[in-house]
């Protein structure tokens, strides 16, 4: 039913005369609890639908989206208009061609379609009806779950569907003692509901706020830093999915614009942008233009292997896209964006080799993320522990961070071989030597 | 059916409350990047949300579809789930009996998007382009960026409200980026607000494209700062960004609620030096957070959180008014269909004082100026701030010196306040942003005079 619509808009838009069209079809239903001061504080219902379309007339591209699918040929009309006002863009040479895709298996569960609203409160009693230390103040979380279904059909032939699920969870605690404060929080995502984490994150988050509460300042100098996964995420994973877009370095705008097929980290550094994971959150057939999802090697052994591509930035340098033409539903065009973001795992535990810190920082989280064009980064630890001979002493306050990333990827000594997802990101404990820490 | 029939049917089901949102959108945006039009592209989105409140609790339901079954159903959802979750809550609240409003308003514009054909508004960002490309050979890549949206939306609901108001903007955006031997550099300009086209008739595009550029070049040669402690001047878009971050955000009254924010408790208390009075005004003309009725249909004014040092009040919705039981000001703001109203700020800034640019470097030994916004957050707990700046410069001995890059500012914002020793006289209001909390971004505005402050913690990678 949903690929048909495609199909009707793509006649309208050949019928008006243009050179090729692609019509993006996406309906979702989900349902969110949100949770403030450890109570249900609303329930959220969304019912979301609509179509969007990418249409090219002489080299120039449309693109138009709607919620009115009663009024297909209005819409093909407007994208068709816009085409046609717009002006050539000499690098465009054709939308995604048609390829055989790899079905991925396990993102859709059944019982997230079919849960009732009375289903979803009892799982929010885990949150609410636990026992919180005196000193958490103030309790923050949300449930979302998500089934939506995708379509999509070009005029090169490209004709697919699909239906996923979506959990997520997320949990935010701050605590307070006298003049003290503290803050954690945790996060979980997942295709099904039973591989949701409730009930351990909260153990972390709590752990974290109050532990966070014993804070103290440390002088400044040079530390070596174990990045929890959180920490890697902002510092290292988001840096990534600017850095190695294609578009970013095709317009110079990356600082590893020229490094392809250089040693930019250590050896012990690999990362693999895996859309074809089953299960994983990222993971889906095809990627918004309809071009079969895939599985590529970004960093190999610390060298520079490829970057990502869309089918337009593929097109310029006469390569094959890598499937990371992502989109966000149908209001916004697909950009490039990682999809499964997997890093490879070291040989010990990291509880072992946070042992071997004779002095250095546990920086659990950041919000800064590096500059992307210099590949600087600096910013405030937001949860950060002193290690001294392998025990954690106290939390840090007004701490900073200062480190390129170049130094970064070459000082890893070590990643741990227990890993977790961040979002769509798979990582380690990462342990890396030398970083500036600003304190006293 | 009309709107009046589905407030009965909510009514008849149950409900204390109900509320209906409409809500019709239609934007239209231009990219071009490095000489070539990337993207051109519109849209027409509407839906309806639907709020009903039962026993202490919140239903809220959306859809796209607008048909009579897709609606009624829609109430019958945001019905059982607040039924349900009703339940499950302890300490429960009534909504006040809140007075009906009744207005039919719309943002002033002389000229109308759609009377602008398509060629024209694509060569002014064509031309907008080429400014930045041609204005020096060591801008390697940019991008710029044309938005206009229209929105329509009625609000009603069980208290007799109808509010029907036309919301018009229009923004344009430079980013340039410079490259020498190895050295990368950053510009980005924004300008935007409520109105018609004819605001882009009143911005000069070229220099929009102009100053990104320069920026981006000051950049190349940039140093970093020493980290440390110093007296900062701090320019009126950072002055807004700590409004709005260290201020605006706390007085919000849904983080006083849940006990989330460092100004709980507060009211009436002296937290400012005299020279400190932030206001928040939605009625500033041609301002991107303004609007004349919020999203619960309730009238705007201008509020005054903190006067002469003293914290004078709140934001507050429907909700938050009920709770602490605390005048409505007006401040529910969502930013489509598919969300709730949450409390927001409009246009938020630090009142002007009476000290020159020239008075606040004049006894500084070693400071810095820091400029332009990045990014930034504040922990809500212990309110902790970090702001990224695009730029800054070195003072020494009461003079502007070396350019500086990769700055970063931070402190504690009830200890900052008290730290502001001089208020400039110029007052400069950045009409267009953007604002983002619990996954929806609303627009805004932000600004301030000038500040001097002592004692900020100023991160830099050297």
């Amino acid at each position: 039913m949903s690929e048909e619509i495609c199909i009707k808009a793509l006649r309208i838009a050949e019928s008006l005369g243009a050179q090729q069209a692609e019509c993006y079809y996406y309906k979702e239903k989900a349902t969110k609890a949100i949770i403030r001061k450890g109570e249900i504080k609303r329930y959220e219902s969304v019912k979301d639908e609509g179509i969007a379309i990418r249409l090219i007339v002489n080299k120039s591209l449309g693109f138009y989206y709607t919620t009115n699918l009663r009024d297909l040929e209005k819409a093909v009309l407007e994208a068709y208009k816009l085409a046609k006002a717009g002006v050539p863009d000499p690098n465009f040479v054709s939308l995604a061609p048609k390829k055989p895709y790899h079905r991925v298996n396990k993102i859709y569960d059944k019982r997230i379609e079919e849960i009732s609203q009375e289903e979803v409160s009892e799982f929010l009693n885990e949150v609410i009806k636990r026992d919180y230390d005196q000193r958490i103040k103030s309790i923050n979380s949300e449930l979302s779950l998500s089934l939506y279904e995708e379509a999509i059909a070009n005029s090169l032939g490209i004709q697919a569907s699909e239906k996923a699920t979506l959990a997520s969870f997320s949990i935010e605690l701050s605590a307070s003692e006298g003049n003290k404060y503290s803050g954690s929080f945790e996060a979980s995502y997942s295709r099904f509901l039973k591989d949701l984490e409730i009930s351990p994150l909260i153990d972390k988050a709590h752990s974290f706020a109050i532990n966070g509460l014993n804070k103290k300042m440390i002088n400044s100098g040079e530390y070596s830093i174990y990045l929890d996964p959180w920490a890697s995420l902002y510092i290292i994973a988001i840096a990534l999915d600017n850095a190695l877009n294609a578009d970013m370095v095709q317009r110079k705008r990356s600082f590893l614009s020229e490094d392809l097929n250089k040693q930019i980290a250590n050896y012990n550094l690999t990362v693999v942008d895996d859309a074809l994971m089953e299960g994983a959150v990222g993971s889906s057939s095809f990627d918004g233009e309809g071009v079969p999802s895939q599985r590529n090697v970004l960093i190999e052994k610390g060298i520079l292997k490829n970057f990502m591509y869309d089918v337009y930035t593929a097109n310029k340098e006469n390569k094959e896209s890598t499937g990371n033409a992502v989109r966000n539903g149908f209001r916004s065009l697909p950009s490039i964006s990682s999809r499964n973001l997997v890093f490879d795992k070291g040989k010990r535990k990291s509880e072992d080799i946070m042992l071997e810190f004779k002095r250095g920082i546990y920086v659990r989280s950041t919000f800064d993320t590096p500059n992307v064009i210099t590949g600087e980064f600096s910013g405030m630890i937001n949860e950060g522990f002193y290690i001294e001979n392998g025990e954690i002493k106290h939390a840090l306050i007004q701490a900073g961070l200062a480190i390129s990333l170049r130094d970064l990827f070459k000082n890893i000594v070590e990643l741990s071989n227990d890993a977790r997802w961040v979002y769509n990101n798979y990582i380690p404990y990462i342990y890396v030597e030398k970083a500036k820490i600003a304190g006293k | 059916m009309e709107f009046q029939d589905f407030l009965e049917r909510g009514l008849k089901l149950g409900a204390e409350f109900i509320e209906i949102r409409y809500m019709k959108s239609k934007d239209s945006s231009i990219q071009y990047t490095d000489g070539t039009l990337r993207s051109f592209s519109a849209n027409k989105d509407e839906g309806l949300a639907i709020r009903i409140f039962y026993d202490g609790a919140w239903g809220f339901s959306s859809t796209s579809s607008l048909d009579s079954e897709s609606v009624l159903n829609s109430i019958e959802q945001a019905y059982k789930i607040a039924r349900i979750s009703s339940n499950y809550i302890k300490e429960k609240y009534k909504i006040k009996d809140f007075k009906s409003n009744k207005a039919n308003v719309s943002m002033k514009f002389k000229i109308n998007f759609d009377d602008i054909s398509y060629d024209e508004k694509i060569n002014l960002v064509k031309y907008l382009d080429n400014s930045i490309r041609s204005f020096d050979n060591r801008i390697k890549s940019n991008t710029v960026r044309y938005n206009e949206s229209q929105d329509e939306i009625l609000i009603v609901n069980s208290f007799g409200t109808e509010v029907l108001k036309k919301e018009i903007y229009v923004s344009v955006s430079a980013l340039a980026i410079s490259l020498e031997s190895g050295k990368r550099g950053r510009g980005y300009v924004a300008r935007g607000g409520t109105g018609g086209y004819e605001l882009l008739k009143e911005f000069n595009v070229e220099e929009i494209g102009i100053l990104s550029a320069k920026k981006a070049i000051e950049q190349l040669y940039a140093t970093s700062a020493k980290a440390g402690s110093y007296t900062c001047v701090v320019d009126p878009i950072l002055v807004g960004v700590f409004a709005h971050e260290g201020i605006g955000h706390p007085s919000e009254a849904d983080s006083i609620v849940d006990k989330n924010s460092v100004l709980e408790g507060k009211l009436g208390e002296k937290i400012a030096n005299d020279n400190v009075t932030i206001i928040d005004n939605p009625l500033l003309e041609k301002c991107f957070g303004s609007f004349d009725y919020d999203d619960e249909g309730f009238p705007a004014r201008p509020r005054y959180i903190i006067k002469n040092g003293i914290l004078n009040e709140y934001l507050h919705n429907m909700e938050t008014s009920s709770i602490l039981n605390l005048e409505n000001n007006a401040a529910a703001r969502a930013d489509s269909y598919f969300n709730p109203p949450l409390v927001r700020m409009s246009n938020i800034y630090f009142d002007k004082g009476d000290a020159s640019f020239e008075e606040m470097l004049e006894d500084i030994e070693l400071g810095i100026y820091a400029k332009g916004f990045e990014y930034g957050y504040v922990m809500p707990n212990n309110g902790q701030f970090t702001f990224k700046c695009e730029s800054g410069y070195l003072i020494e001995k009461g003079e502007l010196t070396k350019p500086l890059r990769d700055l970063s500012i931070s402190g504690v914002i009830l200890e900052t306040l008290k730290n502001i020793d001089l208020v400039g006289k110029d007052l400069e209001i950045k009409t267009i942003g953007h604002c983002y909390k619990e996954r929806q971004w609303v627009r805004v505005g932000d600004g301030g005079p000038h500040l001097r402050v002592k004692g900020i913690v100023v991160g830099g990678v050297e």
